[in-house]
């Protein structure tokens, strides 16, 4: 009998929470494909920081248990509530409670062991996708994942499920044994009477909660000053938690606020139809502020998630091109190229070599005329050859540039351009140390050779006949080579010729450092790309089950008031409202309901990267880049989440019209 | 009087043709200006089937029904609920007040939907809840309110716009006695003060004493009409019995 109305009950649940199987089978073969891509030998061995990919791979999923067991917890708790009439019924007829509760988790249960067992075929063809991606990224040739990787990852899952549904079930047992049958009979109406409860000086709260958000931005912004500089845990946990008092307090008392602002007014309270839309949509959030709450918090993790993995990518990215623009290039004692060749032509076929030199200003230099602060550890100007410069630019494949005989050029970082474009008048001459005196011609921002040749931030590039009788700062290798270079080669490099030297400081610690600035490009796209690699990927999980996890609660939310929906339109209807009318409002309800927990997200999470801009423009191609960075990171949250509102308003739309 | 409502030889059928069930056979009467009609008869009788026609709810099979010489089996469809919201007033026996408004947004509802001036609304709501005595609640949700007063509210839901004619559909059936005298007074009211022309269905004699005339519909036809002309209501309650014991006697 038990089984037969489970069995029952289950085929009929099972119409009612597509959504939410489909969602739990989603983020479980997410979880299981990352696991495997995780544990897969293949990708491990892409990279030695590859490692680091299982360790964080453990963290990101002890979120996602605790996320996961939320969502499931909220649906068998929604769910309870909904049948609450029925589990009435059922004890009215003499069934124990004991009985009724058996049957209610092992309904749930089963569910969750169908979206368990599709989730290995699932997530096993997403780690196809992933994995291809990957590949894709080191420009390896695809692998398929073989089956004798599977074991581990399965077992995980399996171990994943019983602790997520031991907490849910556990809860649940014990919700439904303090339950009583007048409760049970009573449930929804109890929930009913929170809508109508009107919140004192809620305007006034909800600004107090809006300023306590903006202070914690403001802390934020304070703690992040720049690169190098540790911002205060303390005052950013701080924050943080301003940050999430600020998203509860503002969610509580938007209804009320939003009723004392437009209801308050006859002019706007019935215009259109703001009164019917503003009543349905509060006495909804005031029903379910602690979800609404919850998920404009998760929405803004991903959002973060989203866009810091972005950003990273992006800053990464970049840095190859700034780090290691070259194949190789190496700055050392020039007696030593020979050597380095060597190393080189052993492994590679070299297309190309350059040999450069650098030239000191340390008398009137530029450098003088910067702020303790804008200088760096240099202490003078580094001057180049017109005709090198052009030889690197044209190496790179870029534009070349010309000078007069009595003029100078100016390659600046970044974050020296501001500065140096304001001190412009004071360097229009400057006399190098063989007397010459050179015109300021022109200044610009161009990435013409690693990071460490542009000395003190900028580059003084002058006409090839004024160096003479200039002191050498440095000198340069150049090798371009036919082959991509690998990872182990700037080890090679390094072991060939004896760089390392070692000291021993006051405390008699001794630390050895490398003398020659070597950079492999491939070193530096291997340790990069497995840095991005392993972060975005890791935020990409995260991301994704918190849109599947918000998605699914506020279509089930929506999807399950349709009977509440239904009667109002009647209503409306038989008053005489146009069913394009009615139409219009869905629209217009189910939209404010989906966009609502968005919002502060989106404007929190801006405001966060605008202030991670701050730091990182210098990383990145250009001090705007962020924003387009920010947008295409959050698009992909916001088209999972536009299949859910879609889903979601069509089938109000459906059942209306039924 | 001017006929405000007038049905002439409406047919209304149900299922396919070798099932069929005559809901209404051949219904002709009219409603004058002014006039407050009950239409009584048992369960399957017809009683909802018509009122779902008149208020343009449902479609006839044939015949004609005229609200003030329109035509509204001839109404397009897409027209159909402007014709309501401009001509008809609804009172339902679960009052289908919408839970998340207060009483007062729930009386001006209709006028919302009317699109009618904003600057007025407030007074026209203040005005008949005035007169239906339901001032003092219009801060209130429905929740807050009883039974008897909630059906006030849709009382001048339906009353707010001026309706060419009130349908009423068993107003009385989720009240207790008091309330459900006290609603018919408010009706009777409207009937006499406010020169509401009102048609409601019941099965309740009680109900359908307050009424001028009652129409008794049985299969889907009038089986017969009494008029309370100078008679004392206690009078025409028995005469309404004595109908109803003829009806089901048969």
């Amino acid at each position: 009998m038990l089984v037969k109305l489970t069995y029952q009950n289950l085929k009929k649940t099972f119409k009612n929470y597509l959504i939410y199987i489909i969602s739990i089978t989603l983020a479980f073969s997410l979880m299981f494909s990352f696991n495997l891509i995780a544990n897969s030998k293949d990708v491990m061995e892409l990279s030695h920081v590859m490692e680091n990919f299982k360790s964080i791979m453990f963290f990101v999923n002890c979120i996602i248990l605790f996320v996961l067991s939320y969502l499931i917890n909220y649906t068998i708790k929604f769910m309870f509530h909904k049948r609450s009439k029925e589990f009435g019924t059922y004890m009215i007829l003499g069934i124990e409670k004991k009985q009724i509760n058996k049957m209610f988790l092992l309904e749930n249960l089963l569910m969750g062991l169908i979206a368990l067992i599709l989730s290995f075929f699932i997530g096993y063809f997403f780690s196809q996708i992933l994995s291809f991606i990957i590949m894709n990224i080191f420009e390896r040739p695809y692998k398929v994942i073989l089956a004798s990787d599977l074991f581990i990852p399965i077992v995980y899952s399996i171990i994943y499920f019983i602790i997520i549904y031991f907490i849910v079930l556990f809860l649940t047992y014990h919700r439904i044994k303090k339950t009583t049958i007048h409760d049970l009979l009573n449930l929804e109406k109890k929930n009913e009477e929170k809508k109508y409860q009107k919140r004192k000086y809620a305007t006034w709260k909800f600004l107090l909660f809006l300023l306590i958000g903006i202070l914690a931005l403001c802390i934020i912004n304070k703690e992040f000053i720049g690169i190098g500089i540790e911002p205060s845990f303390s005052k950013i946990l701080f924050a943080s938690l301003l940050l999430i008092i600020s998203i509860y307090g503002i969610t509580f008392n938007l209804g009320d606020t939003l009723i004392n602002f437009v209801l308050k007014k006859n002019k706007r309270k019935y215009k259109k139809n703001h009164l019917f839309i503003v009543r349905q949509f509060t006495s909804k959030i005031k029903t379910m502020s602690w979800t609404l709450a919850t998920l404009s918090l998760l929405i803004l993790l991903t959002f973060l998630s989203l866009s810091i993995s972005n950003l990273m990518g992006a800053i990464l990215e970049h840095q190859i091109d700034l780090s290691a623009p070259m194949d190789i290039s190496i700055i050392d004692d020039e007696k030593k190229f020979p050597k380095y060749l060597e190393v080189v032509e052993e492994n590679y076929q070299i297309k190309e070599k350059f040999v450069y030199h650098s030239y000191k200003n340390d008398k009137d230099s530029i450098y003088k005329k910067l702020s303790e602060n804008e200088q760096s550890w240099n202490e003078d100007d580094t001057i180049i050859r017109l005709s090198d410069y052009n030889k690197l630019m044209q190496m790179r494949g870029k534009k070349t540039i010309s000078l007069a005989s009595n003029e100078y050029a100016l390659n600046v970082s970044n974050e020296l351009e501001q500065i140096l474009s304001e001190k412009k008048e004071e360097i229009r001459t400057i006399t190098l140390p063989n007397q010459e005196k050179l015109e300021l011609k022109n200044m610009f921002t161009e990435n013409y050779s690693s990071m460490y040749a542009l000395g003190s931030g900028y580059l003084v590039i002058v006409p090839d006949e004024k160096i003479e009788n200039l002191e050498i700062e440095d000198s340069y290798l150049i090798i371009d080579t036919i082959e991509e270079t690998d990872e182990e080669l700037e080890d090679k490099l390094i072991n060939a010729v004896n760089n390392k030297r070692c000291e021993q400081d006051e405390t008699g610690y001794t630390f050895c450092y490398s003398l020659a600035n070597i950079s492999v490009k491939g070193s530096y796209e291997a340790t990069n790309k497995s840095t991005t690699t392993i972060l975005s990927f890791a935020l990409f999980y995260l991301a994704f089950i918190f849109t599947t996890v918000t998605g699914a609660i506020l279509a089930i939310q929506t999807l399950n008031d349709q009977d509440k929906y239904k009667y109002r339109f009647q209503v409306l209807s038989k008053l005489g409202m146009e069913e394009k009318e009615i139409h219009k409002i869905i629209f217009t309800e189910t939209s404010i309901f989906f966009i609502f927990p968005i919002l502060y997200p989106l404007i929190t999470s801006f405001i966060i990267n605008c202030i991670l801009n701050k730091l990182f423009k210098l990383f990145l191609p250009s001090n705007h880049a962020f924003i387009s960075i920010y947008l295409s990171g959050i698009s992909i949250f916001l088209m999972i989440y536009l299949i859910y509102y879609l889903t979601t308003y069509f089938g109000i739309k459906k059942n209306l019209e039924d | 009087m001017k006929e405000r409502l007038k049905l002439n030889h409406v047919k209304k059928y149900y299922g396919s043709k070798s099932n069929i069930t005559k809901a209404i056979n051949d219904l002709s009467f009219s409603i004058n200006e002014q006039e407050f009609v009950a239409i009584m008869g048992a369960s399957g009788s017809g009683k909802s089937t018509l009122l779902n026609c008149i208020s343009t709810i449902d479609k006839v099979t044939s015949g004609n029904i005229y609200i003030d010489d329109i035509d509204i089996t001839e109404v397009k469809d897409d027209e159909l609920a402007m014709f309501r919201r401009k001509n008809l007033g609804f009172i339902f026996q679960d009052f289908n007040l919408l839970d998340t408004l207060t009483i007062e947004e729930n009386i001006a509802l209709s006028r919302i939907i009317n699109k009618e001036d904003v600057e007025k609304i407030d007074n026209q709501v203040l005005e008949i809840s005035e007169k239906l005595g339901i001032k003092d609640i219009l801060k209130k949700y429905p929740y807050e309110v009883s039974g008897g007063q909630k059906q006030r509210c849709a009382c001048a839901r339906a009353l707010i716009n001026k309706p060419k004619l009130i349908l009423a559909d068993e107003p009385t059936g989720a009240l207790d006695s008091k309330n459900a005298r006290l609603l018919l007074e408010t009706l009777e009211e409207m009937n006499q003060n406010l020169q509401a022309t009102i048609l409601m269905v019941t099965h309740d004699p009680f109900s359908a004493s307050f009424c001028k005339r009652v129409l008794f519909l049985k299969d889907g036809h009038i089986f017969n009409e009494i008029l309370k002309g100078e008679k004392t209501r206690k009078e025409f309650y028995d005469e309404i019995l004595d109908v109803l014991t003829l009806l089901g006697g048969e």
